[in-house]
């Protein structure tokens, strides 16, 4: 699945994810927002791989606050609503 | 703390940003003193953001025939097409002590700069989060900011002169037709110094320079022969490889 949205407020993020059941099998978050530092949206993607696609949000927080990452243009809520699942 | 100037320089993309790594890694190993530089670009070329996929942004084989070189940055943000003749672009780089931890407050600070340099020539504009210039609330100058090995860099884009076709020419627009119409509400958004002050360049060049300057104990300097070799090592094996300019 692929969905293209600009975030009110924000910047454009593109999803593109596939599921096994209800895990995520792959996940790539592409778009032109800023993250630091950078290498964490690979990080985030692949501490997705696995998850339930309803905890991907929690999933991002948890990777957020851990490890001190920042992402500008975007939210978690707005890759779960992407996602859906919730 | 003394500060190192350097440019106006003209070089390809792929050595511009070889270049402004290379100063990163020298700054934040105490090698370098923090530094500005301004650079310009030859051949045109389209940088996109660390984040975007080529693919949906740009249209490589165009670019490819008009000899315009395509890379991508190490920064988030989007796509921009550096005009050989349009653009005057700046690296402020310094140690990642010497910046706001805060990412919104480092791009306010240095925007401060661009909105000093155009205050200068007669031009009123203003910071418009997260990370753009305006004047009359169209976008002038768009800006980028990333860290690595305790260096921390802001770089932007001062549009000088704009020819939007030559733009749209290249980067892709999602889903729509880049008619005439299409043209006029991207010149509602979009602007340019030239449009706005009779100058020229080099006088917005220095101008530019002027307010990066001003502010701190700096001098006009040159690359050491370490930032060179290394940012040619990073040019070839980095920047124009397939790898890193399709990674995602």
């Amino acid at each position: 699945m692929r969905t293209l949205k600009k975030i009110p407020g924000g910047k454009l993020l593109e999803v593109e994810w596939e599921l096994d059941g209800d895990a995520i099998k792959h996940i790539r978050i592409t778009g032109d927002f800023f993250a630091h530092p950078e290498w964490c949206i690979e990080e985030i993607e692949k501490a997705l791989v696995g998850v339930n696609v309803s905890d991907a949000q929690i999933k991002v927080d948890e990777q957020m606050i851990q490890k001190n990452f920042q992402i500008i243009g975007f939210s978690s809520s707005d890759l779960q609503s992407i996602l859906g699942g919730r | 703390m003394q500060w190192r100037i350097i440019g106006t320089e003209i070089w390809d993309a792929y050595m511009n940003m070889a270049l402004d790594e290379a100063c990163m890694e020298a700054v934040g190993k105490s090698e370098s003193p923090p530094t500005v530089r301004f650079y310009e670009w030859s051949p045109s070329a389209v940088v996109i953001g660390y984040f975007q996929k080529v693919h949906n942004e740009i249209d490589v084989e165009l670019c490819k025939q008009l000899g315009i070189d395509v890379v991508r940055r190490t920064s988030g943000g989007g796509a921009m097409y550096l005009d050989t003749k349009g653009e005057i672009t700046y690296s402020f780089i310094t140690p990642q002590h010497m910046l706001p931890n805060d990412v919104n407050e480092c791009y306010r600070k240095v925007c401060q700069h661009i909105i000093d340099a155009l205050s200068d020539i007669g031009i009123k504009s203003e910071f418009k989060p997260i990370n753009d210039i305006t004047i009359n609330g169209k976008k002038v100058s768009g800006n980028a900011l990333t860290r690595s090995n305790g260096a921390t860099m802001v770089h932007g884009t001062l549009l000088y002169d704009l020819n939007l076709r030559n733009m749209f020419k290249v980067l892709r627009v999602s889903g729509e037709k880049v008619s005439d119409k299409f043209i006029e509400k991207a010149e509602e958004r979009v602007t340019c110094v030239k449009h706005n002050a009779q100058v020229t360049k080099d006088d917005t060049k220095k101008a530019l320079i002027e307010a990066f300057s001003s502010d701190k104990d700096a001098v006009h300097d040159k690359w050491t022969e370490q930032e060179l070799k290394r940012a040619r090592q990073l040019a070839e094996h980095k920047y124009k490889t397939q790898e890193w300019i399709y990674r995602r």
